[in-house]
């Protein structure tokens, strides 16, 4: 074998790895931006040999800040107050092998599949009709801005982002949602202005789109979810097979738990936001998760989920809410590997 | 500084943005002011517009709050500078989450230029501003300018000259980020903001973007900005590292040039204080798609001196230094240096610009003016020589003046105020190699000195001219020429000229004005020797002015001298004469008969001896007379012999003799030149070109009987 002289980096991303565009949509508060703190956590528990890595400083900081925030310091990530936007790989083992190894090392090593994931992860709030705008701006000052900046450049950015992006994670806070229906009233002003974009001509947008219902972990979505459990057929398992035996709702299901949470709200247009889904998108393009970003608090002697003793965040004295054990990441990974199209064994 | 700065006195309208305690919604705005009239949406969308980016978790971070935003804006076409506070407060939202607040103020451009604020003063006294106001009032503030001593000493002791300076530069380009700065205080921060915009005229505070801190996450609307790594796209300065200055030929690269020399000129804070003080008295609003104009603001620091530098390296902007001399700050040089200006300016200007150099002659032109004489030929020659734009003008330009023409008539014009229209002149009618239209230039260089000098000034005190038209004796001899008919400015001219150009004059002065005095064989050798041109244009003039019977004898003389040579420059110089010949016409008979003499030397056919005369009697006595005096004054060359072979050659082949007119002209013509006795063989040799030996003897006799008798043949 010859010995090449430089050490052969990765390959770079037109020849190798597949870009997933992802938008993160979802209401203020729905979860957006601990379900991405968590996602790093989320890789490394998963069993997969899969690793995320930033490609930017900025990314990069991200994933480490966060795991830190939530593993050490036990806190949850601030509020988003602008615009994020963060790119990082998603690389797992199982491609070809590499066609000239350069180093005996990794000689027999098969090429890592990759990814690119690019997140735009913005406040809650641009994607409702948000502000109080007066019917018309005749009467408003004229406003402009720097060097003569568009004011509603941001609300663009979501759009452009959104016409842009293949899969959409779609955040719903099932506590939110049973308090003030925050989901629909989040969702339907952002697909208007999509469907007229993109949908002039007819037909449904071309998005794949994983609806996340986030915040398992709330003592009363667990406690509907054991109510749920106790009315579906034997065959319906709350817990994971394996230790620590972590509730979780199944992909069949996670629709139907949450229509039937939502149910008990007077507020809630659960039924109207599913119903817009499928009027605008693909049936088969459309799949929902039950997920929590910090799972269940897990007691470390025992190493076993308790139901009486479950909640993972604790309310501090100055009405900061802190997390309490470890972070288990519950289906946080799950949407984005389908959203990429990963299918263990086989490249997106 | 002297006495207590002045302090502005600013209104700031404002809006609180963050979020209720408890409540789960969204960061949006809270309370905000009633003027300057903008709806809380549209606050919020001003903050959010210039947002940079979400605050950490966790206090002591390199990123931790507060965040200085610095903004701008125009509302209702009024320009505001904007600048918001963020900062953490002990509450919480309804997901227990720490909220935190941001003051938002916006100021009026003007009142805040008028009094220099800097931000970092302006950030005090918004910090301490106590949010809301009653009654949603404005905050009123009273505000200290900036004090560039004050700066100028941070910037050199504490900031980092060299980053600071680099930054102001980077700026220019594009948005820059101040990386490793995670230990600067928010205080060190601001005023580096602070020193890097006062390296900048002020007026671009009415475009200045600037931040404390970005998260670097996504692309921002923020200028300059820190953060732990480089924005997307921008500029990288890293907090006090040494760092290369910027390399490419932009608007970067000659800013920080420009400082640079400044600074390597008077390394002292005394002069960096002096530049920003100047920096920040140009308050004029300014763009950074315009940020060019910030390498000319700053040239304007010591533009007298850099202009002047440019100059002796060999770099003129006129621009520049016009600016030098309609701003007064030419009295900032030397009286060398001003004198060096005023050139410039005339060598590169417009002749309106002379209006300009006439303002400032007292200050800066002292002592010997060759360097503006110099500068006046060379921009009077620029026009001068500025070709025609099609060739059917450039011919008009050999009769009549252009434009370009007249704009050296102001050239002379103010010269002339100066004293210095001779010189300039003179330099103007020096032979240069280099003329792109030597006969264009010379018709206008010559209605330059008929129409400008002779007709509208006194030539007398014109020495350098007269010189140098004594070395150039073509063009003095067209000048003459030109004056043909105008007798008056012919004496003119002929008195000025007498003295460096005798020899030239004389025969001239004999073509234009005064008779019955005749040029002489010399005379015409001695203009020849000048310039052959000179003949020529002497001929031109007796022929305009009636006097070529007072010309030809001489000029027939020095050919049959010359072309008796056969060869040499005076021969070759004969031979072209010769054929001026052809173009001259003279309508009496006396130029006539010259001209024919002249033809019969050069041995070509007499023009007019046989065609139809109208006073052939005094073209006889003249030919006769004429041929007498050839072969008087060329003794020594065989002229006789000359003209002899020559007259017969041609009469052979003209059948002279069928014609009585023509006969006559000839029997005449012999008849004098064989009068007592003379020339013996003459008689036979014309009789000899008649064909046949009857006839010719026969006609012969008739001819001569005829005349004898007075009769008419019939």
């Amino acid at each position: 074998m010859t010995q090449q002289s430089d050490w052969n980096p990765p390959l770079p991303r037109s020849q190798q790895d597949t870009v997933q565009q992802i938008a993160l949509w979802g209401a203020p508060q729905s979860g957006k931006t601990t379900f991405l703190s968590a996602l790093k956590i989320a890789v490394e528990t998963s069993g997969l040999d899969m690793r995320l890595i930033g490609r930017q400083d900025a990314s990069t900081h991200f994933l480490s800040n966060s795991t830190e925030l939530l593993l050490y310091d036990r806190l949850f990530p601030s509020a988003t107050e602008a615009v994020q936007w963060f790119t990082w790989i998603l690389s797992w083992n199982g491609g070809p092998q590499r066609p000239q190894p350069t180093q005996s090392w990794n000689a027999a090593l098969p090429a890592d599949e990759l990814a690119t994931i690019e997140v735009l992860d913005a406040p809650g709030r641009l994607y409702g009709t948000g502000r109080q705008v007066p019917q018309s701006r005749d009467h408003a000052a004229n406003v402009r801005l720097g060097d003569g900046g568009d004011p509603q450049a941001l609300d663009n950015v979501i759009i452009e982002n959104l016409i842009r992006c293949g899969g959409v994670l779609l955040l719903i806070d099932p506590m939110e949602e049973r308090k003030s229906g925050s989901a629909y009233r989040y969702f339907h002003p952002t697909l208007d202005k999509l469907a007229q974009r993109l949908l002039s001509s007819g037909g449904r947008l071309p998005h794949k789109v994983a609806v996340v219902a986030t915040k398992f972990d709330d003592p009363e979505v667990y406690s509907h979810a054991q109510r749920y459990s106790r009315a579906q057929s034997d065959e319906f398992n709350l817990f994971e097979r394996s230790q620590p035996h972590f509730p979780r709702i199944s992909g069949d299901h996670a629709e139907r738990f949450l229509l039937s949470f939502c149910r008990e709200s007077q507020v809630s247009r659960m039924h109207l936001f599913t119903s817009a889904l499928r009027r605008y998108f693909q049936e088969d393009r459309i799949r929902f998760f039950v997920t929590s970003s910090i799972g269940f608090y897990v007691d470390p002697v025992s190493g076993v989920f308790d139901e009486n003793d479950y909640q993972n965040t604790v309310k501090q004295d100055d009405r900061t809410v802190q997390v309490r054990g470890d972070i288990n990441p519950v289906n946080v990974l799950e949407p984005l590997l389908w959203l990429s199209g990963w299918t263990e064994g086989r490249t997106p | 500084m002297t006495g207590q700065p002045h302090r502005a006195k600013l209104s700031a309208g404002w809006a609180i943005w963050g979020k209720r305690p408890g409540t789960s919604g969204d960061y949006g705005v809270i309370e905000f002011s009633k003027e300057p009239g903008l709806h809380d949406y549209q606050y919020d969308e001003i903050v959010r517009y210039f947002s940079v980016g979400t605050p950490p978790t966790g206090r002591d971070l390199a990123g931790s709050l507060p965040w200085v935003t610095i903004s701008t804006m125009t509302v209702n076409e009024l320009r505001y500078v904007g600048m918001a506070i963020k900062e953490p407060t002990a509450d919480v939202d309804a997901a227990g989450r720490p909220i935190t607040r941001t003051r938002f103020f916006c100021v009026p451009y003007r009142p805040f230029a008028d009094g220099r604020v800097g931000y970092f003063t302006l950030y005090r006294a918004l910090a301490a501003s106590e949010l809301p106001v009653p009654g949603r009032d404005q905050v009123r503030l009273s505000v200290l300018p900036l004090d560039p001593e004050a700066l100028a000493e941070e910037i050199v002791t504490e900031l980092g000259e060299a980053a600071v300076t680099l930054t102001a530069a980077l700026l220019l380009r594009g948005a820059v980020t101040v990386v490793g700065a995670s230990d600067a205080t928010l205080d060190q921060r601001l005023r580096f903001i602070d020193a890097v915009t006062a390296l900048l005229p002020y007026g671009f505070r009415a475009a200045s973007t600037a931040a404390t801190w970005s998260d670097s996450v996504a692309p921002d609307t923020i200028r300059l900005a820190f953060a732990a790594w480089p924005r997307e796209s921008t500029g990288v300065v890293r907090w006090h590292a040494a760092q290369p200055p910027p390399v490419d030929d932009d608007v970067a690269a000659h800013y920080y040039k420009e400082l640079r020399r400044l600074r390597d000129d008077q390394p002292g804070t005394g002069r960096l204080a002096s530049i920003i003080e100047f920096l920040v008295r140009d308050t004029t609003p300014r763009l950074f798609d315009r940020s060019n104009s910030a390498v000319e603001s700053l040239r304007d620091f010591d533009l007298p001196y850099t202009v002047l530098a440019d100059i002796r390296q060999g770099l003129i902007r006129t621009a520049e230094v016009r600016r030098v001399l309609t701003s007064g700050r030419i009295t900032e040089l030397p009286s060398g240096g001003r004198q060096d200006l005023l050139a410039a300016l005339i060598k590169t200007g417009d002749p309106a610009d002379l209006t300009l150099a006439a303002d400032w002659w007292q200050e800066a032109v002292i002592g010997s003016p060759d360097l503006i004489l110099g500068a006046l030929t060379a921009r009077a020659r620029d026009f001068l020589w500025r070709p025609a734009p099609d060739e059917k003008r450039a011919r008009g330009f050999l009769r009549r003046p252009s434009r370009d023409e007249k704009t050296v008539r102001t050239y002379l014009e103010f010269a002339g105020a100066h004293g210095l229209a001779d010189g300039l002149l003179a330099r103007l009618i020096l032979p240069t190699a280099n003329s792109p239209g030597p006969a264009t230039e010379q018709a206008a260089l010559v209605r330059l000195v008929v129409g400008w000098l002779l007709a509208g000034h006194d030539p007398a005190p014109f020495t350098q001219t007269r010189d140098a038209l004594a070395n150039n004796a073509a063009l003095a001899c067209t000048v003459l020429a030109r004056l043909a008919g105008e007798e008056r400015l012919a004496v003119t001219a002929l008195d000025w000229l007498r003295p460096a150009l005798g020899s030239v004059v004389e025969p001239f002065t004999i073509a234009l004005i005064s008779g019955p005095a005749i040029v002489t064989r010399p005379q015409v050798s001695l203009l020849v020797q000048h310039d052959p041109t000179c003949v020529q244009l002497l001929l031109d003039a007796a022929v305009a002015t009636g006097r070529l019977d007072w010309v030809l004898p001489g000029f027939a003389e020095w050919m049959a001298a010359s072309l008796w040579r056969g060869a040499g420059s005076s021969a070759s110089a004969a031979r072209i004469a010769a054929t001026w010949l052809e173009s001259l016409r003279p309508s009496e008979a006396s130029g006539q008969a010259w001209i024919d003499l002249i033809r019969l030397i050069d041995g070509t056919a007499p023009r007019y001896l046989l065609a139809p005369q109208s006073d052939p009697g005094r073209y006889c006595a003249v030919f006769a007379a004429g041929w007498d005096r050839l072969v008087g004054q060329q003794s020594y060359y065989d002229i006789e012999g000359r003209l002899a072979d020559s007259l017969t050659n041609y009469l052979r082949g003209a059948a002279w003799a069928e014609s009585e007119v023509q006969a006559a002209t000839v029997t005449s013509i012999v008849d004098l030149l064989t009068a007592q006795g003379r020339r013996p063989g003459l008689r036979d040799r014309v009789a000899d070109t008649v064909p046949g030996p009857v006839e010719k003897a026969l006609r012969v006799f008739r001819l001569a009987a005829s005349r004898l008798r007075g009769e008419s043949h019939s």
